[in-house]
């Protein structure tokens, strides 16, 4: 058991990872749900969107639960120095960017009127315009999304690389972090209410 | 007989690849067919105007032209709005939207009108069958699960997807499907789900670069796709289709609903480039909605749009050569059409618009009846709701249909002359509540050789209209509506008599 406690996240450390996962996603979630609502009420009714709504709460609500586990995981598997060490704070940052990296990938990766990404089009039509061969490759047809996706890649991995190094240095973002985890909590749990009532109204509506 | 609850059960089971009837139903024991199978064949969004049958220039569908020898071919026919829900719904219900109320993308239809519908009307005995790759019209399908007895899932013809609403949430389909919509969304806006949405990009597009990859050959610009990132062959789907109305016990009346010709127009090989002829469509006077799209830009996609119809035709032309073989061929009535159109005109691109010209609104109908071995053309004007009426007719049923809107088709019963003063309607009013009468949207009306389209409650036009003589001027150039000129004050008062008496009744049943 000892090895077990050793190397695994404290329950403690882990749920409140778990909480900032939940205040994060949740709200991302809603304000698209929100944002859909002017189109939505236009043919359904209020029980009909609570019911969406109740959809959408409870696959956030496993999304969180997955990053949660699937962190603590990481971290008993890697170097005790890289993200088991100080967990609580490199497991924030890690999800404070990749929070922040996934929205600005979403936004990116819309598709355009040209039909491409954002970043597609930019690859194959600002990069492009230098015709060098290796370019003109990186940019061709065939490969210009395994070019995109490189790019997203090692962006995400280059800094994530970098997260135990800042967290190691840099004493502001330790007390940055630890203001966003004390105040995050009731927002959290607020979710989480919503995430217990969404998951009875799915059940209820399938077992039957 | 099969329950509708064993048939679901049964096709949850199988796969494409596997007989989708393995019943203990044996078919040297069924009854004596006396009914006529019925099989309804939709392309999503073909146009009338891009069918080389109803005159196009270019050479699109000799497969149709041929199926025509031995069909009705309906030259007037109009959808009931122009785009999927709305055109879907007002074929499936045989009302009209200011009935049904089904207005906007994702829309299901009012209770009471959606109660008698295709499906419902059919006489004891059939084996009713809907399926669609349209996921707008997929959910009106399942508005209708429960007088349907078999409804497959949407991604049996598809080479990747999966939808979590149908794997998990069977019985609350519906709104668990909108719920995904918002979550899984590739498009505008944003996916609800972060994470997941990220990953799922990255295995898509790997996904659809090894499609691409595997079907470079076949499919140079790309494998089909429609807008929920299913990827599909039309050749995988007709064979199914094919296979799955042998299997289906008889009578049956079975709707399949395909995506193509639907945009991205992603053409097979051998029909890329076929339409490069240096023709360039007429330009046309914009009087409203336009999207600005350039003139030379709508013209490519226009030659992309028809040669993805020929690669359409092609598939069906096999399709009706294959079904020629089957032994019960000549015992089934085949209807042929669409639900709405496609544009390539006046600045508007495909078929988001709130405008009513005829390229969006005018459709194929073209009706086969058992052992019929003539050509009968019909130019009254007639509408995707006198489809419901048909079918009740030529089956013999006598079910009262109470809300249907339509009238029997002109041509299918014999010796009774059209009603050429009837008034066809057609309507798009997206941004109009279900909830609420109709107020915001634009409606047309075809008379005779006229047509009035009515342009209300738009920020942009708060009331207006446009008056076109379809006979001389079937390109609607000139628009004739002058206020006192007495056309148009007669359509006009009609018009809003129409609008006025489906608001009532839409009050008096909320």
């Amino acid at each position: 058991m000892a090895i077990y406690r050793r190397r695994f996240p404290s329950a403690k450390d882990t749920f409140r990872i778990f909480l900032l996962c939940i205040a994060l996603f949740h709200t991302w979630s809603i304000i698209t749900y929100l944002y859909r609502i002017p189109g939505l009420i236009l043919y359904l009714n209020m029980r009909d969107l609570f019911i969406i709504g109740a959809y959408i709460l409870l696959f956030v609500f496993l999304e969180c639960t997955i990053i949660t586990l699937s962190l603590s995981l990481i971290a008993t598997i890697l170097p005790h120095n890289f993200l088991r060490q100080d967990f609580i704070h490199r497991a924030s940052l890690f999800i404070l960017f990749s929070f922040l990296w996934f929205m600005v990938f979403q936004t990116l990766e819309m598709i355009t009127n040209s039909g491409q990404s954002i970043l597609s089009s930019f690859v194959r039509e600002v990069i492009s315009e230098d015709h060098s061969l290796l370019v003109t490759w990186i940019t061709s047809k065939d490969y210009a999304s395994l070019t995109v996706t490189a790019i997203w890649v090692t962006w995400y991995f280059g800094v994530v690389g970098l997260i135990p190094r800042i967290t190691e240095f840099s004493p502001k973002i330790i007390k940055f972090l630890d203001l966003i985890l004390d105040r995050i909590d009731v927002l959290s749990y607020l979710f989480i209410f919503l995430d217990i009532t969404s998951i009875l109204t799915v059940l209820i509506r399938n077992l039957h | 007989m099969f329950s509708r609850r064993e048939f679901l059960k049964l096709l949850s089971a199988v796969s494409l690849s596997t007989p989708l009837f393995i019943a203990n139903r044996n078919k040297k024991n069924l009854p004596q067919i006396t009914k006529p199978n019925i099989l309804i064949l939709v392309f999503d969004a073909l146009s009338a105007r891009n069918i080389s049958l109803y005159g196009y220039r270019r050479e699109t569908t000799p497969n149709l032209n041929k199926f025509a020898e031995n069909a009705i071919v309906y030259h007037r026919h109009y959808a009931g709005g122009n785009f999927t829900t709305p055109g879907t719904a007002s074929l499936l219900s045989g009302t009209l939207p200011w009935t049904h109320h089904a207005f906007s993308a994702f829309a299901t239809m009012l209770n009471k009108p959606a109660r008698t519908n295709v499906f419902s009307i059919l006489p004891k005995g059939y084996t009713r069958f809907g399926y669609t790759q349209n996921p707008l019209a997929n959910l009106l399908l399942y508005q209708l699960s429960s007088v349907l007895d078999i409804l497959p899932p949407t991604e049996i013809t598809g080479l990747n997807k999966t939808l979590w609403s149908k794997k998990y949430f069977k019985n609350d389909f519906d709104l668990a499907f909108r719920a995904e919509h918002i979550l899984r969304a590739k498009d505008y806006p944003l996916p609800g789900l972060l994470a997941q949405s990220v990953l799922e990009k990255f295995q898509e597009s790997s996904l659809s670069n090894g499609l691409n990859k595997q079907y470079k050959t076949q499919f140079p610009l790309g494998v089909p796709f429609v807008s929920q990132g299913m990827h599909f062959t039309l050749e995988n789907s007709m064979d199914w289709t094919l296979k799955t109305i042998s299997e289906l016990p008889n009578p049956y009346f079975a709707y399949f609903h395909f995506w193509p010709p639907h945009e991205p127009y992603l053409t097979r090989n051998d029909f890329i480039d076929i339409f490069r002829d240096g023709w360039k469509s007429e330009q046309k006077p914009i009087k409203r909605f336009s999207m600005g799209v350039a003139h030379d830009k709508l013209n490519e996609a226009r030659i992309q749009y028809d040669e993805y119809i020929a690669y359409v035709d092609s598939e069906f032309g096999r399709f009706h050569r294959n079904l020629k073989q089957q032994e019960l061929y000549n015992n089934t009535i085949i209807i042929v059409t669409s639900d709405h159109g496609e544009m390539f005109e006046r600045g508007i691109l495909s078929h988001v618009t709130p405008t009513l010209y005829d390229p969006i609104i005018h459709i194929p109908l073209i009706i086969k009846l058992p052992n019929q071995s003539t050509r009968m053309d019909i130019h009254t004007p007639t509408s995707c709701i006198d489809i419901l009426p048909t079918i009740r007719y030529l089956t013999n049923n006598a079910i009262p249909v109470q809300q249907s809107e339509g009238h029997i088709l002109p041509g299918i019963i014999p010796q009774t002359s059209p009603q050429s003063e009837r008034a066809i309607f057609a309507i798009q009013a997206k941004s109009n509540s279900k909830f609420k009468p109709l107020t915001k949207g634009t409606i047309m009306m075809v008379k005779g050789h006229y047509k009035l389209i009515n342009y209300s409650g738009y920020s942009e036009v708060k009331n207006a209209y446009e008056l076109y003589n379809l006979e001389e001027d079937p390109e609607e150039l000139n628009d004739l509506y002058k206020k006192n000129n007495p056309i148009s004050e007669s359509l006009k008062i009609e018009l809003q008599q129409q609008i006025e008496h489906h608001n009532l009744l839409f009050k008096q049943n909320r």
